[in-house]
C-alpha cells in the first residue's frame, strides 16, 4: 500500500474516526492517539481488508476494536461490567473543536453520559448515519441487538436531555 | 424523535476538528509509518523485551558489580506502567532507545533477576561487538547511574535476526481463525464483554492442533457454545483435533491481572539498587485477598529510614487516581523479606 492511499483515507474519513473516538473517550489527546493507532493499523493490516464492507466500515471497526482495547486497558472492571465513569470535572470543549451552538453543545456532552454501548450505537447509527448491518459490522454484533439496544439508547439519551431542561414537547 | 434527529445531523456536521490539529495528525500518522518501514527490526526488539519483563522468583544473590559506583541512590519511586492512558517506558524500553539514538541498531534488551543481569543484544553491520561495547558501555553506565541502579551485570552480545518458519505462520493464520470464530460464538450468546478477553489458547504438534478453551464459570451456556464452536470448526475445515476447555472465575482472573502489574511496578522500582538487594518478587490472589512478596538478599533490616521511605512510596503510588480506580476494595498485603524469609516491612489493607 502506497502513502498516498493512506492519505487518501485520512483526508476521507480521519476526521468522522476522530470524532468517534472523542465521543467514546471523552479526552481528545487520547482520541488523537487511539485515531493515529487506528490508521497505522489499517495500515499494516491493509492486505486483510477483504472488500467485504466498504473502506470506511473497516476503519471504524478497527477504530472500535483500538477503542475497547483502551478502555479494557484503562478501565477493566467498569470495561467488563459495562459501566460509565462520570466525569468529575466540567470539561471544556477540546480547543481543537470548532464551535457549536449551545443547543448541539448539550447533546454532545448528554451522549457522552450515556454508557458506552449506549454510546456507540447512537454515535454509529445516528451521527455517523451507518445501516443497521454496517453498525452490526463495526460493533461485531448481530442485527437485532443493534436495532434493541439503538431503542433503549434513543431513550436513555431522551431521559437525559428532559433532566437536562429539554422539555418533553421540544423533543416530540 | 424528528427534532432529535436534526440535533444528531447538525451535531454531525458542527463537531469538527481545526484544520491545523486535522494536518498535525495526519503528519504523526505518516511519520509514524515511515518510521516503522525504515526499521522493521525493531519488532524483534520490542518481543524480547516483551519477553523479558516478566519476572521469575529466583535464587537469593548478592554481585557487587559495579561497587566503583557507589553513594548515588535517588529516592525511590514507584512508576505505574501504564497511566494518564499511555504506557511508561520500563527500563529495557529506555535502554533500546538509548542503544537506537547512539547509532547501533538493537536485537533486543532483556533484564533477567538474581543477578540482575541487563542484556544488550545487538545486530551488528559494520562493526564489531569489542567496538560496540566500548562505545555504548559509558553511556549506558552513566544512564543507569543517573537513574540510581547500581548493581547490575552488563552484557553485550551479538543478536542474530530470526528467520521465520513457514510452518509457524500457517499455525498463527489458524489460531487467528480460531480466535475469530471464538469469539464470534460467544458474541453470539451475548458474551461479547468475556469474548474481548482472550478465551482461546492453541497447542500443536506435528499430529495434531488441539484448541484450549477458557470458559467463564458464570456462563450457563457452556455446551452450547463449546458444540457450536466446534460445527464452526468443522464447516470450515479447519485442522482441528479437540477443545479442552477449562473453566475460570473472571473477577478473580481480573485481579489476578492488575496484581500481576502491581508486583511487577514494585519490583522494578528497586531491583537493580544496592540498597535493597532484591532478588525476586512473588504474588497470588487467594480468596480475593493480593498478596506481594518482595524477596532481598539482606541478613538485617535496613535502617528506619530506608523501610519509611520504601512505604511512603508505596502508598504515593496506591494513592494515584488511576491506581485507586483500579484497585477498587481488593485487599492486599505487600511483605519485604530479609534473605531468611522473616518478613521486615508489610503494607496491607
Amino acid at each position: 500500500m502506497k502513502q498516498e492511499e493512506l492519505t487518501e483515507w485520512f483526508d476521507q474519513y480521519g476526521e468522522s474516526v476522530l470524532t468517534y473516538i472523542l465521543l467514546m473517550v471523552r479526552d481528545y489527546q487520547q482520541a488523537e492517539d487511539l485515531t493515529q493507532e487506528t490508521f497505522i493499523k489499517a495500515y499494516k493490516h491493509q492486505q486483510q481488508f477483504e472488500h467485504k464492507s466498504s473502506v470506511k466500515t473497516w476503519l471504524f471497526s478497527i477504530a472500535h476494536n483500538t477503542t475497547v482495547d483502551y478502555f479494557r486497558k484503562k478501565h477493566p472492571i467498569q470495561h467488563f461490567l459495562g459501566l460509565t465513569i462520570e466525569e468529575k470535572d466540567y470539561k471544556p470543549l477540546p480547543e481543537q473543536i470548532v464551535a457549536m451552538n449551545d443547543q448541539t453543545e448539550q447533546l454532545y456532552r448528554t451522549i457522552q453520559q450515556l454508557k458506552p454501548s449506549h454510546r456507540q450505537v447512537i454515535i454509529l447509527r445516528k451521527l455517523k448515519e451507518f445501516s443497521t448491518a454496517e453498525t452490526a459490522y463495526v460493533l461485531n454484533w448481530s442485527e437485532s441487538k443493534v436495532k434493541m439496544t439503538l431503542k433503549r439508547a434513543l431513550e436513555e439519551l431522551r431521559r437525559k436531555l428532559i433532566q437536562g431542561g429539554i422539555t418533553d414537547e421540544i423533543l416530540g | 424523535m424528528k427534532f432529535l434527529d436534526e440535533q444528531f445531523r447538525e451535531l454531525d456536521e458542527e463537531l469538527k476538528i481545526n484544520e491545523q490539529s486535522k494536518e498535525q495528525l495526519k503528519q504523526k500518522i505518516l511519520q509514524n509509518v515511515t518510521t516503522k518501514e525504515k526499521r522493521p527490526i525493531k519488532q524483534y526488539g520490542w518481543i524480547a523485551i516483551a519477553v523479558c519483563m516478566c519476572f521469575i522468583i529466583t535464587l537469593p544473590f548478592y554481585s557487587p558489580t559495579m561497587a566503583s559506583i557507589v553513594g548515588k541512590v535517588l529516592p525511590i519511586k514507584i512508576t505505574p506502567h501504564y497511566s494518564e492512558g499511555q504506557y511508561n517506558p520500563n527500563l529495557t524500553a529506555q535502554l533500546f532507545e538509548l542503544v537506537e539514538q547512539e547509532g547501533y541498531a538493537v536485537g533486543s534488551v532483556g533484564i533477567t533477576p538474581s543477578p540482575y543481569t541487563i542484556e544488550v543484544s545487538l545486530l551488528l553491520k559494520d562493526s564489531t561487538l569489542k567496538q560496540a561495547t566500548k562505545d555504548l558501555e559509558p553511556t549506558i553506565t552513566n544512564y543507569l547511574y543517573e537513574n540510581g541502579y547500581d548493581e547490575y551485570e552488563l552484557l553485550f552480545t551479538e543478536a542474530k535476526e530470526v528467520q521465520r518458519d513457514p510452518h509457524e505462520d500457517e499455525e498463527s493464520k489458524l489460531y487467528d481463525e480460531v480466535r475469530e470464530i471464538v469469539k464470534e460464538v460467544f458474541t453470539s450468546y451475548g458474551y461479547a464483554e468475556e469474548a474481548d478477553y482472550e478465551l482461546a489458547g492453541f497447542k500443536s504438534t506435528w499430529f495434531s492442533n488441539i484448541v484450549t478453551l477458557d470458559m467463564p464459570d458464570h456462563i450457563e451456556e457452556s455446551d452450547e457454545i463449546i458444540a457450536d464452536i466446534e460445527k464452526e470448526f468443522e464447516s470450515r475445515k479447519l485442522d482441528i483435533k479437540d477443545i479442552e476447555v477449562t473453566t475460570f472465575n473472571l473477577a478473580h482472573r481480573l485481579q489476578d491481572n492488575r496484581w500481576a502489574y502491581i508486583a511487577s511496578d514494585i519490583y522494578n522500582a528497586m531491583a537493580g539498587k544496592s540498597t535493597y538487594h532484591l532478588t525476586g518478587v512473588s504474588y497470588k490472589v487467594r480468596k480475593g485477598h493480593s498478596y506481594v512478596d518482595i524477596k532481598t538478599a539482606l541478613t538485617e533490616p535496613p535502617s528506619e529510614e530506608t523501610i519509611k521511605e520504601i512505604e511512603a512510596a508505596i502508598q504515593e503510588y496506591f494513592a494515584l487516581p488511576e491506581k485507586k480506580e483500579q484497585l477498587q476494595n481488593d485487599d492486599y498485603t505487600i511483605q519485604l523479606e530479609l534473605e531468611n524469609g522473616e518478613p521486615f516491612m508489610e503494607v496491607t489493607k
